[in-house]
């Protein structure tokens, strides 16, 4: 997997599952928050449902105390006729405003008047333990819930008093949608009244639509009464309300359900989570460009750091990459830059030097192996030397000659080469090369031998015009003499320290020097050695010449030409 | 609680007996002993919760009819209050209403049959009313809440305020009675329990009569002489 789809898939999975699970937790933290709001909310409507309760109640009973001592109530009273006790009760109900029902009633529960139901006057209430509450009260006043003609009503009682207790006021009021409503717009929670047992219950009075009336009573009806927060749904929104029982009307709960959505309340946190996702997408896409292109920034230089480097492995030392950034990836890639350069300087000298010595000495000395104080080593030296050379030089123009020179050179130096030597230098028209050093060669002898042979049979000098080897059949050919011969010498860097030179010196390179005079002029071969390389040559054979003094030399040398491989193993 | 008046050595006469009536009693007696020995009733008050039985009015309405009584009954309204609290008065009586406080009352009853309303009246005026019918007359005063009083209007003329029981009522003749007994601290201060009986010659007759009585007389509290505090329902 690619470097850049490695990072992009890293750090966005690590984006998106941050943001994940601060999006969950955000949202539990929420819900958890909201819950706890609502059941506060609903413990505070609580209070507030029984306070508006209580003040209303408080309230009807100092407006029926005002009638219970107004005199002209209790002369109506006292004549006992029912129409004008049920007129005066009228009144009195339309001025309190709040009363839906009066009713005054003898001690023994007997209904005398009421502006509820006429058939009610003569018979008993259904609620003497009420009364009886009340006679046994401080204030013989009580409250209670009861059940009228299937609407639940809060009743008060209050004591007409002529001058004793001579009679009971009840009034009331229902609890009926009216009152459910203007208790839920005080306390911006649903409320709902419920009379019945848990089986078989019916909603007296709700602010809720009718649907969600219904589900609710469903839902009340298969679930026991429990305490605290509970959680029903309807028409797919999810409620939270809490159940308080207000009064026990013969032996049947009377209860208070208050709830609210909590689906709405969550309205704002929905808009929250679903800005969030919004967020997280626009996150991951701007999260995603934005790794890729810092990616791509790392990687596309590293690949073509990588395929110039590759290049460069290759030999091609004109490779670079674009330096695009001044940061770690520009310094990167300016310091390879660079490192090309130096290589492609280094190879330049190492070719140059190369040029200037033996490829082999090149190495050597770019190695660092080759000292300047020398060594004692056991080599073959070669000398080539082109005859004539001078008169034919003033016979043709320097270009030519050049030429000439050069390539006769070049011939020179591949065979000198292709057989182990490295030409130690060029002086003039003539070529000296070594066999041996600076690296060990046990057939020293022998490869030069066979070098100067290949010499012999191969290279020619030929001066013809120049003009890039257009008429190179045109022209003269000079002949050339080599002398090689075998012996110690001294090898190293010859000079001082700012400035030297590799080469041999010894008595070896001067005899080779001396027989190179003589091959071609004294004597008609071409190639001419001494004794000791047809010693170290058992597979070639020679032809010897003769004896001849040497320049320099006391003793007179044996020479030898080689006239035949013999053996095809060394050839 | 207040005393029958009638009792009381110097309380004004609760009735007269004129001489008519003297010599029906003789020639009654007459008969009697010619006939029959006089009987005893003994009443047994019961009171469930052993509360004291004062102020408790025992009536044995037998045959004869009841005298009303000559000289007025006065009940005076003083300090803001009725005095006396009970009165048992036949019927027929006439009530004198007095008052001795410096300011006006309004006076009335709302009882079934004795129902009367005497408006803003202060001394040196005296108002009158006359009842005529058996049963529990309560007055009240229309500005002050708490001033009550309770006039026993009497049908026989065996007619007790006791606070204890026995209740014994001696010098019986044979025939039909019935037993009334009432209490202000009844919880239906308008009602009188009845026990109807009959004295036979020759047996005494024991009766028991359960009461259910309240601690205090169902009234509103008298504030304090100094202020007027604010009302908050009934005190009792």
């Amino acid at each position: 997997m690619r470097f850049q789809t490695r990072v992009s898939l890293l750090f966005g999975s690590l984006l998106v599952f941050s943001l994940v699970l601060v999006m969950a937790l955000v949202g539990q933290i929420s819900r958890k928050t909201v819950t706890s709001e609502i059941e506060q909310s609903l413990a505070a409507t609580f209070t507030t449902v029984n306070k508006l309760h209580t003040a209303r109640v408080e309230n009807l009973q100092r407006n029926v105390r005002l009638l219970a001592g107004d005199y002209g109530f209790k002369t109506a009273y006292g004549t006992g006729d029912t129409g004008t006790i049920k007129t005066a009760l009228q009144n009195h109900q339309e001025r309190l405003g709040d009363a839906e029902l009066m009713m005054l009633c003898d001690l023994d529960g007997l209904v005398l008047a009421n502006t509820f139901d006429d058939d009610l006057n003569g018979q008993s209430i259904p609620w003497m333990s009420f009364l009886d509450s009340a006679y046994d009260s401080d204030t013989g006043e009580e409250t209670t819930y009861a059940d009228l003609t299937g609407d639940v009503y809060q009743l008060v009682v209050t004591p007409l008093l002529a001058p004793d207790l001579d009679a009971w006021i009840i009034s009331g009021f229902r609890t009926g949608p009216q009152m459910a409503r203007e208790l839920s717009t005080l306390t911006q929670s649903d409320v709902t009244f419920v009379y019945g047992t848990q089986h078989s219950n019916r909603v007296v009075a709700s602010s809720l639509d009718r649907k969600t009336q219904t589900d609710l009573a469903a839902f009340l009806q298969t679930t026991s009464p429990v305490a605290g927060l509970i959680a029903y749904q309807s028409d797919q929104e999810t409620f939270l309300g809490s159940q308080i029982i207000l009064d026990v009307i013969d032996d049947v709960p009377f209860s208070l359900f208050v709830q609210q959505s909590l689906d709405q309340a969550l309205a704002p946190y929905q808009r929250l989570l679903w800005y969030a996702v919004a967020i997280l997408l626009l996150a991951v896409i701007v999260f995603a460009i934005a790794t890729v292109r810092l990616s791509r920034s790392v990687t596309y230089p590293i690949t073509q750091l990588s395929a110039a480097a590759d290049a460069v492995a290759k030999g091609n030392l004109e490779a670079s990459v674009t330096v695009s950034s001044k940061d770690e990836i520009g310094t990167l890639s300016r310091t390879f830059n660079e490192m090309v350069t130096g290589l492609a300087e280094k190879e330049r000298v190492r070719d140059l030097l190369g040029k200037v010595v033996s490829p082999k000495i090149a190495k050597k000395l770019m190695s660092g192996q080759i000292e300047v104080a020398g060594e004692q080593r056991e080599v073959s030296v070669l000398f080539c030397d082109i005859q004539g050379f001078t008169s034919m030089s003033e016979q043709h123009l320097p270009k030519e000659v050049l030429h000439s020179l050069n390539r006769f050179f070049s011939q020179v130096s591949e065979i000198i080469e292709a057989h182990g030597g490295v030409i130690d230098k060029y002086i003039g028209d003539a070529v000296m090369a070594v066999f041996g050093a600076p690296q060990d060669d046990p057939e020293h002898a022998v490869n030069a031998v066979k070098a100067g042979m290949a010499i012999c049979s191969q290279a020619n000098v030929l001066i013809a015009p120049h003009s890039d080897g257009a008429n190179e059949d045109q022209g003269s050919t000079c002949n050339f003499g080599i002398g090689i011969h075998c012996g110690p010498v001294v090898a190293g860097n010859i000079g001082s320290k700012s400035r030297f030179n590799y080469t041999v010196i010894g008595d070896t390179v001067n005899v080779a020097s001396r027989l190179e005079a003589l091959a071609g002029r004294k004597y008609e071969p071409k190639l001419i050695v001494a004794r000791e390389i047809v010693d170290c040559c058992p597979g070639i054979k020679f032809s010897q010449l003769g004896e001849t003094s040497l320049r320099g030399r006391t003793q007179p040398v044996r020479i030898y030409t080689p006239t035949e491989l013999v053996d095809h193993d060394q050839g | 609680m207040q005393l029958l008046n009638y009792l009381h050595p110097l309380s004004p006469a609760r009735r007269r007996i004129t001489p008519s009536q003297i010599i029906c009693s003789i020639f009654c007696g007459i008969l009697l002993c010619s006939s029959a020995v006089a009987l005893e009733l003994t009443i047994h008050l019961n009171e469930k919760k052993n509360l004291p039985l004062d102020g408790t009015i025992v009536e044995l309405a037998g045959p004869g009819p009841v005298t009303a009584s000559q000289k007025a009954h006065v009940i005076n309204q003083i300090d803001k209050d009725f005095d006396p609290l009970i009165s048992v008065v036949p019927k027929g009586s006439t009530i004198l209403l007095l008052n001795d406080d410096s300011f006006k009352h309004h006076i009335y009853s709302l009882s079934k049959g004795n129902q009367f309303d005497i408006p803003l009246f202060s001394r040196p005026s005296q108002q009158e009313v006359i009842l005529n019918n058996h049963g529990i007359v309560k007055l009240g005063c229309n500005i002050h809440d708490w001033m009550i009083a309770y006039i026993y209007v009497n049908e026989g003329d065996l007619v007790k305020e006791i606070s204890g029981s026995p209740v014994m009522f001696t010098g019986l003749a044979a025939g039909e009675y019935e037993v009334r007994v009432w209490n202000p601290r009844f919880r239906n201060t308008k009602r009188i329990v009845r026990h109807s009986l009959t004295m036979v010659n020759g047996q005494n007759n024991e009766i028991t009569v359960d009461l259910r009585l309240r601690k205090s007389v169902h009234k509103k509290t008298k504030p304090a002489t100094s202020a007027y505090p604010e009302e908050k329902g009934g005190n009792y």
